[in-house]
């Protein structure tokens, strides 16, 4: 066609790309490093079922899911279109030989009629639908029109060349033969002049030709890099969930700073992950926060965090770091990065695994333990988990207070190696149950539930301190790693080797995190114990509870995989199986407490709690159901909000104490008694037990 | 400019406290700065973030003071004085008074600042009678404070009838209310440079001062006794319809309460 | 035993502290004197001789129409000398807390702080004052001649129906090095706190102005002060100078109503002097229920304008006894 224009145009394509690309990936190189290549199964296989498969894109948004997954199949597929184009260019008449090229040649045809069709519904999304989580970008219409006219000129090359050069005994005949569009198209050229034929031809081919390597200059300054960095991305991705953070090491003698402060500061990964975001919005629609109006996108961020990497880039490659400004308060407001509940939503949404939630706490720990500079409300917070191991501050000798007047025995973990006796578990109730009242009863269901499965546990009672969980999402690593310490040596102490946990917060910091710091336990919690011990027969249920719906709290479900124990519970405790919020399992809406928000003022946009209420409300429940003490509270005060006061807020915990079927022997089996609060066992078959 | 701040360690009051033979138990108690004079730190602290100043804190009682001292300096404070005599214990507002006014008098201080009040003894007497004995002015429970002019510091107190603004020249005594303002915490930058920074440890004789001048034996009252205060009894609660109740409620506050009598 | 009771005023009237302290004397069957220092107060001293007090000393002066420590201090070492007494009474308030201790070094007197009990026995007085945040009762001892300040609502004042004579003292002369540049009143034409006979509280339950002033309408009917507890304050819904607890007044009225306050103890240390405390909260299990003589679960958005508008109703109709 043209070797000489062919070779100019591979030229300034290359050299385009790379004088706009290079900028980007010396940024990345001069970054942190955390890139690592363990757990190489795992990661080859993320790749062929995230980026090959795309897996995500699908399974969360079908429609546009599939449009997405056929034009980047196609895209693949037309590599070697694009290849063959290019070797056309040195010699025309190139097509791939033998029945390889034939079959290739039908497949590119289908292939790049389905990507127009699946452009033309793009086009339809974004003009017609308008879905919420899409903004219209320039971007976005210029990528669009670029495929569009790549698929459109190959067509018109192909049934110009056809016209030309096809059947019967035209050197393109063969091709024709297997080529259903180009040779529709030819047709439709038939009658034209040859003149016309010949112009189409050529100018059709460097139109394309051209085109493409626009696009792949292009790609290099838009959202469209992520082309070229989602499948790394994904090979790359963290294999933890986004429960589990880092351990910042405080020990550093040389560190000047801790956490987050400018945009040198951000990993490779991170800066990774800000040239993949494709702001396909998916991490919006159901971010707690964004969803309540309240001014945390994880889009805007990553877009803002893009903007400024590329804004300072003269900086940063000359390492004038003094010269860049604080993220905080300049880039992204402190409101931003203290709205995040840390739910994860967004990670688990995310087609290419960008992580978000690591990146807002490490903002906040420069904000909390280099600047002091936090919400107010968490003051008192910070002061009293370190004075009292508890957020509020109240006395730690008030910690076992709520074993009082209980009428099963909730011994010590100090009081059974007194007297010698066998520990099975420790039940580590957590501060919520040990001195929050709505859920000391959920602490006091659960013992109940512990005695009546005749298990050996104990509590460290005043000896257990705050995980730190609250400390660690909010950045306060340091007063987090006090914390931890002084958990694990206690636990180590008295050579614990199996926790049981009622909160997921506590569940996750225990299991996913003190690891990090040598503590090493099997870690339960509430839910899966119970699972178990009804599995084992240890418990029996009756349906006590009808119309009950279940919430997914986000620390055991989304960050912890635990779905099926709750539900299998609840099923055995109601008449009519569980039902579903709209949003459920990975997919479930956060409750508004987590990330630290729990001791923070709502005070932007309208409250998380309710908005999941009203979600709950709709499949019109008498029980809202959840195994978080957070979310029991935020689901309380949101039934109370919305003035729904005959739907109960309850946890599993004591919706099992409730349903409990206790074996009387004098009974000779199992006698069904429904009562708030189970009657002390009989001493002798005589006594009759008291009602 | 110097400020002085006192800052006192005191019993975690969120603990329960146990009473032996009219004492109290020592097993398992907390200590911790007095909050009300953590207040008074943040204040000082305050006016330093602004002007050219050096805050010195003062604690007494044996080693385990120096817990508040660290924090105090970890939180900004410039140097620390550590009063080391256990002598100096259970004494009441006029000895610890004595004490203070000891070290503070021909130091040059601009300010001397304490909390109001102790959150062990409740007594807040220690303020004026420092006032007092350095025959210095006072203004006691304030939640704002600063410089007007060279000397000249404009204050915002909790009087009985309302907040009042005073204006106090220096030298003086101010007293913070716990009202002023949560107190910063210290950051990891103020944590490591606490290490470097200077703890005078001072003795009574020091001071001039014998042991029987201060604490429980220079104590011109004397607590000759310690019980568990009588709670109140709960009284009746009822449940019920909200008019239905609103009701009952009104009968019990114009026939028992007599509220409209 | 002669004793100095440290008079306070406003707007030209004593306080009911003062009048409490008189009651002290009265209880101990001791002589009584006054310093009554203020501006515009001279015609308080019928009052006050017949709640007890023998002899006043005045000091009426514009300059001292607003407490300033100097000239006070001045003023009550001057009527100590004065008046003979062995015992000076002073009322646990801020003014209190300002003056007692300074008087205290000034004379180097022992000095007991916020009596919630006291007597003299064998020449020395013997107090009652908690300690460690209330959970102590100290018993407290010292030698006369002392100083003593006591809180609201220890003694009752009694009406004896005697007349004190009076002396003027003359104003003192002191360097004022702090001065008092001006009042801000939290406007309201609302009885004071400290001196109030029933106080009505809301807590952070109000929510809002819209709740604050439900319970500000019924403070009104009742004529009673308003209260509220640290996190309604802090919230914005009422003024600080209305704070109830532990950080800020203690308050002993003959009747506390508490309206959606659930009863932590930093609020009820404020007041569980009170002689009757009422409750009105939605939450069953609330810590306020265990201290109140008469409590009702509900929601005070429903029960404190029905609370208004039948009182209004009693009051309109004159008919008291129901």
């Amino acid at each position: 066609m043209g070797p000489i224009l062919i070779t100019l145009m591979l030229i300034a394509g290359l050299a385009g790309f790379v004088y706009f690309g290079k900028d980007k990936l010396k940024l990345l190189l001069r970054a942190r490093k955390d890139i690592t290549f363990d757990h190489l199964p795992e990661r080859v296989k993320g790749l062929l079922v995230y980026g090959l498969g795309q897996k995500r894109l699908i399974t969360g948004d079908p429609s546009s899911g599939w449009m997405h997954a056929l034009i980047f199949w196609g895209f693949l597929i037309l590599l070697v279109r694009s290849l063959t184009l290019i070797i056309m260019g040195y010699y025309e008449p190139f097509h791939i030989p033998t029945f390889v090229g034939a079959g290739y040649t039908f497949l590119k045809d289908i292939t790049e009629a389905l990507v127009l069709v699946m452009i033309g519904y793009a086009v339809y999304r974004r003009l017609v639908i308008r879905p919420k989580r899409l903004e219209n970008s320039r971007d976005a219409w210029i990528v669009l029109i670029l495929i569009g006219i790549l698929m459109v000129t190959d067509f018109l090359f192909d049934g110009a060349k056809f016209a030309l050069f096809g059947g019967p005994d035209g050197w393109a005949a063969a091709e024709q033969a297997f080529s259903p569009v180009g040779n529709l198209v030819s047709l439709a050229l038939a009658g034209a002049p040859q003149l016309f034929n010949q112009v189409l031809y050529h100018g059709a081919y460097w139109i394309h030709i051209a085109t493409l390597m626009g696009f792949a200059v292009f790609l290099t300054m838009s959202k469209h890099m992520h082309v070229i960095t989602s499948l790394p991305n994904v090979f790359f991705r963290r294999l933890d969930t986004s429960g589990k953070l880092d351990l910042l090491d405080l020990e550093d003698e040389d560190a000047e700073k801790f956490g987050t402060v400018t945009i040198a500061d951000l990993s490779q990964k991170q800066i990774l992950d800000l040239y993949t975001c494709t702001e396909c919005g998916r991490c919006k629609t159901s971010c707690p926060t964004f969803v309540t109006d309240k001014p945390l996108s994880l889009k805007m961020l990553n877009d803002q965090l893009k903007h400024h990497l590329v804004d300072t880039k003269d900086a940063l490659l000359a390492e004038k770091l003094d010269e860049l400004p604080p993220l905080a308060g300049n880039i992204i407001s402190p409101d931003t990065i203290w709205a995040c509940t840390t739910c994860g939503y967004c990670e688990q949404a995310c087609p290419v695994f960008i992580d978000q939630v690591p990146r807002i706490v490490e903002m906040r720990q420069n904000l909390v333990m280099m600047e002091g500079d936090f919400p107010q409300e968490l003051s008192k917070v910070f002061k009293g988990m370190e004075r009292n191991s508890n957020p509020w501050g109240i006395g730690y000798d008030k910690r076992e207070e709520w074993t009082k007047g209980l009428d099963v025995p909730v011994p010590t973990v100090a009081q059974l190696k007194a007297e010698g006796k066998n520990l099975d578990i420790l039940y580590f109730v957590g501060c919520m149950g040990s001195f929050d009242e709505r859920n000391q009863k959920i602490a006091r269901a659960l013992a109940k539930i512990l005695n009546a499965a005749g298990l050996n546990f104990g509590i460290l009672g005043k000896e257990e301190g705050c995980t730190g969980d609250t400390a660690k999402r909010t950045g306060n690593e340091m007063l987090f790693q006090e914390l931890a310490k002084y958990n694990i040596e206690k636990f180590d102490s008295y050579e614990i080797k199996t926790v049981l946990t009622s909160c997921p917060h506590c569940f996750n910091t225990i299991k996913n995190e003190y690891p990090q710091l040598g503590g090493n336990y099997k870690v339960m919690h509430h839910t899966e114990l119970i699972d178990q011990l009804i599995k084992d027969g240890k418990i029996n249920l009756s349906q006590a509870f009808e119309d009950v719906i279940f919430h997914d709290p986000c620390y055991l479900g989304r960050q912890n995989g635990i779905y099926d124990q709750p539900r299998a519970i609840l099923g055995a405790a109601s008449k009519n199986g569980v039902m579903e919020f709209e949003r459920h399992h990975e997919k479930s809406f956060c409750c508004g407490a987590g990330g630290g928000r729990m001791w923070m003022e709502e005070t932007i946009g309208s409250r998380i709690n309710e908005e999941r209420v009203r979600e709950g409300l709709e499949k019109n429940p008498s029980v809202i159901a959840s195994g978080c003490p957070f979310c029991l509270v935020m689901m309380k005060d949101g039934v109370a909000a919305k003035d729904a006061n005959h739907v109960k807020t309850l946890d599993i915990a004591e919706i099992v104490a409730d349903a409990m079927i206790i074996p009387l022997p004098m009974a000779g089996g199992n006698v069904q008694i429904k009562v708030d609060n189970p009657p002390s066992l009989p001493k002798t078959s005589d006594e009759k037990p008291e009602a | 400019m110097k400020i002085l701040v006192c800052l006192k360690q005191v019993i975690d009051v969120e603990l329960n406290v146990q009473l032996r033979d009219g004492r109290i138990v020592e097993e398992g108690l907390q200590y911790a700065m007095n909050a009300y004079d953590e207040s008074a730190l943040e204040a000082a602290l305050q006016l330093k973030d602004k002007l050219d100043c050096e805050v010195v804190v003062l604690s007494m009682g044996p080693d385990r003071v120096t817990d508040v001292l660290k924090k105090a300096l970890a939180m900004g404070a410039d140097r620390a004085v550590h009063l080391d005599d256990p002598a100096v214990l259970g004494g009441d507002s006029g000895a610890a008074a004595r004490a203070i006014a000891a070290y503070a008098k021909d130091k040059g201080f601009d300010l001397v600042m304490m909390g109001r009040q102790a959150q062990d003894t409740d007594a807040a007497g220690a303020g004026p009678m420092v006032a007092e004995l350095l025959g210095l002015p006072q203004v006691t429970n304030i939640i704002s404070l600063e410089q007007e002019s060279e000397g000249k510091f404009l204050t915002r107190r909790v009087g009985d009838d309302g907040r009042e603004v005073v204006e106090v020249s220096a030298p003086a005594v101010i007293t913070v209310s716990n009202d002023y303002g949560e107190a910063r915490l210290p950051t990891m930058k103020g944590i490591l440079g606490a290490k470097k920074k200077p703890v005078d440890v001072v003795t009574l004789s020091d001071l001039g001062l014998e042991a029987s001048q201060v604490g429980a034996a220079g104590s011109q009252t004397q607590v000759v006794g310690r019980e568990k205060p009588a709670g109140r009894a709960a009284g009746r609660k009822l449940t019920g319809e909200g008019p239905d109740l609103a009701k009952q409620l009104v009968e019990y506050l114009v026939n028992d309460a007599r509220v409209l009598a | 035993m002669k004793v100095l009771v440290i008079a306070e005023t406003k707007q030209g009237k004593v306080k009911k502290g003062t009048l409490e302290l008189l009651g002290a004397a009265q209880s101990w069957g001791a002589e009584a004197s006054v310093l009554l220092a203020g501006a515009g107060v001279a015609g308080e001293v019928d009052t006050l001789g017949r709640h007890g007090a023998s002899k006043v000393f005045v000091a009426d002066d514009a300059s001292l129409g607003m407490y300033v420590t100097a000239p006070f201090a001045a003023l009550v070492v001057e009527a100590y000398k004065a008046s003979g007494a062995e015992l000076i009474l002073f009322a646990d308030t801020e003014m209190g807390k300002d003056l007692a201790p300074r008087v205290a070094a000034k004379l180097s007197l022992p000095f007991v702080p916020g009596a919630v009990g006291a007597s003299v026995e064998g020449g020395k007085l013997v107090a009652k004052r908690t300690s460690i945040a209330g959970k102590v009762m100290e018993t407290v001892e010292a030698s006369l001649p002392a100083i003593i300040s006591i809180k609201a609502g220890t003694f009752e004042p009694k009406e004896v129906g005697g007349s004190a004579t009076s002396e003027t003292l003359a104003l003192p002369q002191t360097d004022l090095r702090a001065i008092v540049r001006e009042v801000l009143k939290e406007t309201s034409e609302r009885v004071d706190l400290g001196d109030a006979r029933i106080v009505v509280a809301g807590g952070r339950s109000v929510r809002g102005p819209e709740g604050a002033k439900l319970i500000e309408d019924l403070a009104d009917v009742l004529g009673a002060a308003v209260g509220a507890s640290r996190a309604a304050c802090d919230s914005g819904f009422f003024p600080h100078s209305c704070q109830v607890g532990q950080t800020g007044r203690t308050v002993a009225p003959d009747v506390y109503i508490a309206i959606g306050i659930s009863g932590a103890i930093q609020h009820t240390a404020g007041m569980t002097g009170s002689k009757v405390i009422v409750a009105i909260n939605t939450d069953p299990d609330a810590p306020i229920f265990s201290i109140a003589d008469f409590g009702i679960v509900a929601d005070l958005f429903t029960v404190v304008p029905l609370l208004t508008e039948e009182f209004k109703r009693l009051k309109a109709g004159n008919t008291v006894a129901v």
